[in-house]
């Protein structure tokens, strides 16, 4: 009660004792209006991504993505990509496998993914680089569809491969190192329906993907 | 040169040589002294030549270049035989070029062009002085040798560097007009064509007439960026511009021309300043106090810029900003009491020498010594006092390259010459450096002096507005209120200032501050 009685006290102080700014330059009042150094309005970005999918719980695939994204103003662009990789059994799924469990989970590995996505990067900041050097770079968040394509980590011929139609949600980082290229970290997620004929089974499976990679922009104007 | 070149060469020269009497070149006042008394310098026959340089050409034949050159200090020496020091200085100083000694041949060759311009001599003296005076860095050893004398015969390229050095060192000596008709002999060929007009610029500004000086100051200024000239011409050019449109009132050109100095340059800093003030007689204080917040980065601290926040304390006062306009001003104080007192104290008692050392260890190893930094920040980029020490450093090295042969006569002769030509440089570039140091501080002590009337008028308008505002607080608030969010430009970044100083933003500062003033308490009403 008296803490919350001095803490009340205090901040009213606090409220009238507010340094008063009539009279003096506000920060408001200054701006800092720059040419944006690093323009992508009107821009082709064509981008080669090396990652994986390290998070499933049978399998770990490398992969590789190719993207060509159309950026129609500074915020928004329309990316077009196509992904392919290959799921290897990991250290959970061996461990199964091993005569101790002798189990045989169902798993599906991954192939490959093509997705149309829309790009909205709402922020372009700057990054003060140990005082020596101003790093510029936008974040951007991607929202879309697409088609993944798996198979079943068993040797089965007869289920054949697992196809499926899905979202796309993904967030990155673009760093501009010149007017016509950029190095860009990704996560995408890639939530798509999967028919497990297997077991005769509808799942939604989530395919969260981590990559870097670098990207040309076209000339700009 | 075709003798009817040279003399129409030389006829805007002569036209106005006859309107100007003070110029005489010593050979024309020797030959009115003989007028006058009657007599008729009779020239030396060729034997008595011959006689002269006798033991100048024994040594030669011998292959002995150091004994020639002792025997032309001798003949130097000689004032019985003065009608042949000219050719002996000319002579010395191929013997000087070949020995390697640079610094001493272009004495030796000046002192021969200084005495006899016309000789036979003349025209590869001086060609071979120019090379001279830019292998050791000391071209003005020329300049007073050329504005008594452009003649000589030489090709016109030459002639115009001739005139474009008796050009400068007439403007030093303040005969403008006689610089400016100088200037008008060097031809639009010459690599010295863009300096000529730059320094024609700079003369027509010194007589008042800024509007004259924008066409020489423009063709610098092309002439320069066709050449290929390095970013420093062009920025100067471009300075020179912008501060002859300020003279000339107008200020939005003036404000063109500081906008296009690069960022890269020395004179960006300055360039900003300069614009602050043009914004300011556009009664634009948002566009001043813009300019100078570069100024007042942590990036420019150690930069002197006294009149650059007095005039940001004059624009803010100017929008009622008197609170914040009282702050700078304490800040003001704060900053440069102190290099006012250090300077009045250590500038008083300090010699030429002194100064110049003073600023050549700065410029070489960045100490100050006793002066504060920043009143001799602007000296590091300065070209003049960069040619000066360099020539200084050539001449010392010379002179000590010379004790190394002190056993030849000629070696303690020509050691003398060089060795004054160095304390010449010190002793003018010290006085120079002295004099700024000077009015620096005689600057400073006005400065502080008047912004402690300008406080007491500052303190009086705050307790104004205050009471004001206990009134009219509300109206204050919707004046605010209503301030209009300034329209970005499309592919422009908008960043909002939060109080911190990033290295990128430097120069793009916006203000949009609202004059804070009250009906009745406006500036121009007080």
């Amino acid at each position: 009660m008296l803490a919350a009685g001095l803490w009340a006290s205090t901040s009213e102080a606090q409220e009238t004792v507010k340094p008063l700014d009539l009279g003096m330059l506000r920060d408001s009042e200054i701006s800092v209006v720059q040419k944006r150094l690093y323009s992508m309005e009107k821009r082709v970005e064509l981008g080669l991504h090396l990652g994986a999918l390290p998070f499933d719980a049978y399998t770990i695939a490398p992969l590789a993505r190719f993207n060509f994204t159309l950026h129609r103003t500074e915020t928004i662009g329309f990316e077009l990509s196509a992904s392919g990789g290959y799921g290897f059994k990991n250290w959970a799924f061996r461990e199964l496998e091993s005569p101790e469990y002798s189990i045989s989970p169902e798993a599906y590995r991954y192939l490959g993914n093509v997705g149309l996505a829309v790009e909205w990067s709402p922020a372009y900041a700057k990054l003060n680089w140990r005082g020596k050097r101003v790093l510029h770079h936008n974040h951007y968040f991607l929202f879309g569809g697409g088609l993944t394509v798996e198979a079943p980590v068993i040797d089965a011929d007869e289920i054949g491969l697992a196809m499926g139609p899905g979202g796309l949600v993904g967030a990155g980082m673009r760093i501009f190192v010149g007017q016509q290229s950029s190095l860009r970290v990704e996560i995408r997620d890639d939530i798509f329906v999967q028919k497990r004929a297997l077991t005769g089974t509808t799942k939604i499976k989530q395919n969260v993907a981590l990559s870097v990679g670098i990207s040309r922009f076209s000339k700009g104007r | 040169m075709p003798r009817r070149a040279l003399v129409l060469a030389l006829l805007p020269l002569g036209w106005f040589l006859s309107l100007d009497q003070s110029w005489a070149g010593p050979g024309d006042q020797q030959a009115d002294q003989a007028a006058e008394e009657g007599e008729e310098a009779e020239p030396p026959t060729e034997e008595e030549r011959i006689e002269a340089f006798a033991a100048v050409e024994a040594e030669l034949s011998k292959g002995q270049k150091a004994r020639a050159a002792d025997a032309l200090t001798t003949l130097i020496s000689d004032t019985e035989r003065e009608y042949f020091h000219a050719e002996a200085y000319a002579r010395l100083g191929q013997l000087l070029m070949e020995l390697d000694l640079s610094y001493g041949a272009l004495v030796a060759y000046s002192r021969a062009l200084a005495l006899d311009p016309g000789a036979e001599f003349a025209g590869q003296a001086i060609e071979r002085s120019f090379e001279l005076a830019d292998r050791v860095g000391d071209t003005a050893i020329l300049e007073p040798v050329f504005a008594q004398n452009v003649g000589g015969d030489v090709d016109r390229a030459t002639r115009s560097r001739m005139a474009y050095l008796a050009a400068r060192e007439n403007y030093r000596q303040g005969h403008h007009n006689l610089a400016l008709s100088l200037i008008k002999l060097v031809i639009a060929e010459s690599p010295v064509y863009a300096d000529a007009k730059m320094l024609e610029g700079v003369v027509l500004n010194q007589q008042g007439r800024a509007n004259k000086a924008l066409a020489p100051l423009q063709t610098a200024l092309a002439a320069a960026e066709k050449s290929g000239r390095d970013s420093r011409f062009v920025n100067t050019a471009l300075l020179n511009l912008g501060r002859s449109y300020y003279a000339s009132g107008n200020f939005p050109r003036a404000i063109e021309h500081f906008a296009r100095v690069s960022r890269e340059s020395d004179f960006w800093l300055e360039a900003q300043f300069e614009r602050a003030w043009a914004h300011f007689r556009l009664e634009d204080m948002n566009g001043t106090i813009a300019m100078l917040h570069n100024h007042d980065s942590p990036f420019f601290e150690s930069y002197y810029y006294p009149e650059g926040e007095l005039l940001r304390v004059y624009a803010l006062f100017l929008l009622c900003k008197f609170p914040e306009a009282s702050l700078e001003i304490d800040e003001f104080k704060e900053r440069y009491a102190p290099v006012w007192e250090i300077l009045k104290t250590s500038t008083a008692s300090m010699s030429p020498q002194e100064a110049f050392d003073t600023a050549r260890r700065y410029v070489d190893e960045g100490d100050p010594g006793p002066i504060p930094e920043m009143v001799l920040q602007p000296l590091r980029g300065e070209a003049r006092l960069a040619a000066a020490i360099g020539a200084a450093e050539q001449a010392e090295d010379e002179v000590a390259r010379l004790k190394n042969i002190s056993a030849n006569p000629f070696a303690a002769q020509v050691s003398s010459w060089v060795s004054a030509r160095g304390e010449e440089i010190v002793s003018r570039e010290g006085e120079r450096i002295k004099a700024r140091l000077a009015k620096r501080s005689d600057e400073l002590a006005g400065m502080l002096t008047n912004v402690e009337i300008s406080k007491l008028d500052m303190l009086q308008m705050e307790t104004r507005l205050y009471e004001q505002a206990s009134v009219l607080g509300k109206q204050l608030d919707k004046a605010r209120q209503v301030q209009r969010k300034e329209r970005i430009r499309k592919g422009y970044v908008h960043w909002p200032w939060q109080g911190e100083y990033w290295v990128d933003e430097v120069g793009y500062y916006r203000v949009s501050a609202v004059p804070e003033c009250p009906s009745g308490l406006r500036a121009s009403e007080e």
